[in-house]
């Protein structure tokens, strides 16, 4: 009995998840040719926003630029995308500043191609086919995706919600926990649950915890 | 950021990078520190010049070449 070989059809492209290294790519931007790997080193919100000279898309570039100082003093770049020219997003960047007196220091990808944008996931074409939805990818400096959000075209971002992500996330790198709802900085962190009856009789007992039981412990950092 | 005009003419950060390889190599993040600019900024700077012959990269670290040195004089 012979046997016939499936026909050759293109696997579908994985889209990149939580935990995923995040897909290297070369890209022309405001800012000249960029690539992922420019980036290695420092944290990345890496965002699509639908289309320059637009209204809601021009509020989410002036909050971006509000928050971004303090997205730096955390080690985190910013970068936008959207499948517009290098031109148009010169453009609208010094129309921002000319009629909003706000500068836009960070750059933002030209995906004429949707290169990128297909890479990431970014387009969702229920919603439309020729613009990218307003996704957020917060990238760790070792270049792994850590954060994944989207909204739709008609719902601008939270600028502090992407902030107080950053931060958390940085927070569970550096001591090992996680974070409670509505956490804020300063707030108690949330210890790991203890995965042995030993390690749970223990955590009970530790000094500086709080515990509600003993999987439900948060410690002052 | 880009370094080199469309007509060939060195960008006054790319001026600014050559004059400190002048000094000697240097790693990217100390160009960055310099220039007071993002390393992701710098590194896409010094790809750019790179390819236009200017500077090379050895262990990390960037030097002139003699096309560089000549942009300086």
């Amino acid at each position: 009995m012979s046997v016939n070989p499936e026909p050759s059809v293109p696997a579908p492209r994985a889209l990149p998840r939580i935990g995923d290294p995040a897909p290297p790519f070369t890209a022309e931007t405001t800012f000249g040719t960029l690539k992922l790997e420019d980036f290695k080193g420092s944290w990345l919100v890496l965002f699509s926003h639908p289309a320059d000279f637009t209204p809601v898309c021009t509020t989410e570039f002036l909050a971006f630029a509000e928050i971004h100082s303090e997205l730096r003093a955390l080690n985190c770049e910013l970068m936008g995308l959207s499948i517009d020219s290098v031109f148009s997003h010169i453009a609208w960047v010094r129309n921002i500043e000319e009629k909003m007196g706000v500068k836009i220091d960070f750059p933002i990808i030209a995906d004429l191609n949707k290169e990128v944008a297909t890479l990431y996931g970014m387009i969702n074409p229920g919603e439309s086919k020729t613009e990218t939805s307003r996704a957020v990818f917060v990238i760790d400096p070792q270049q792994v995706v850590r954060a994944i959000i989207y909204y739709p075209l008609t719902t601008g971002r939270n600028m502090h919600e992407i902030l107080r992500l950053v931060k958390a996330l940085q927070t569970t790198d550096a001591h090992g926990v996680a974070t409670p709802a509505n956490w804020q900085p300063g707030d108690k962190v949330i210890l790991p649950p203890p995965r042995t009856v030993e390690a749970a009789a223990e955590r009970v007992a530790q000094e500086g915890v709080e515990c509600k039981d003993w999987y439900f412990c948060k410690k002052a950092l | 950021m880009p370094c080199i005009q469309p007509d060939g003419t060195l960008t006054l950060t790319a001026m600014f990078v050559l004059k400190s390889l002048g000094e000697g190599p240097l790693p990217p993040e100390e160009i960055a520190r310099r220039l007071g600019e993002p390393v992701f900024k710098v590194r896409g700077s010094l790809r750019e010049m790179m390819g236009a012959g200017l500077i090379e990269e050895a262990e990390g670290a960037y030097r002139l070449t003699e096309l560089g040195r000549g942009k300086l004089k």
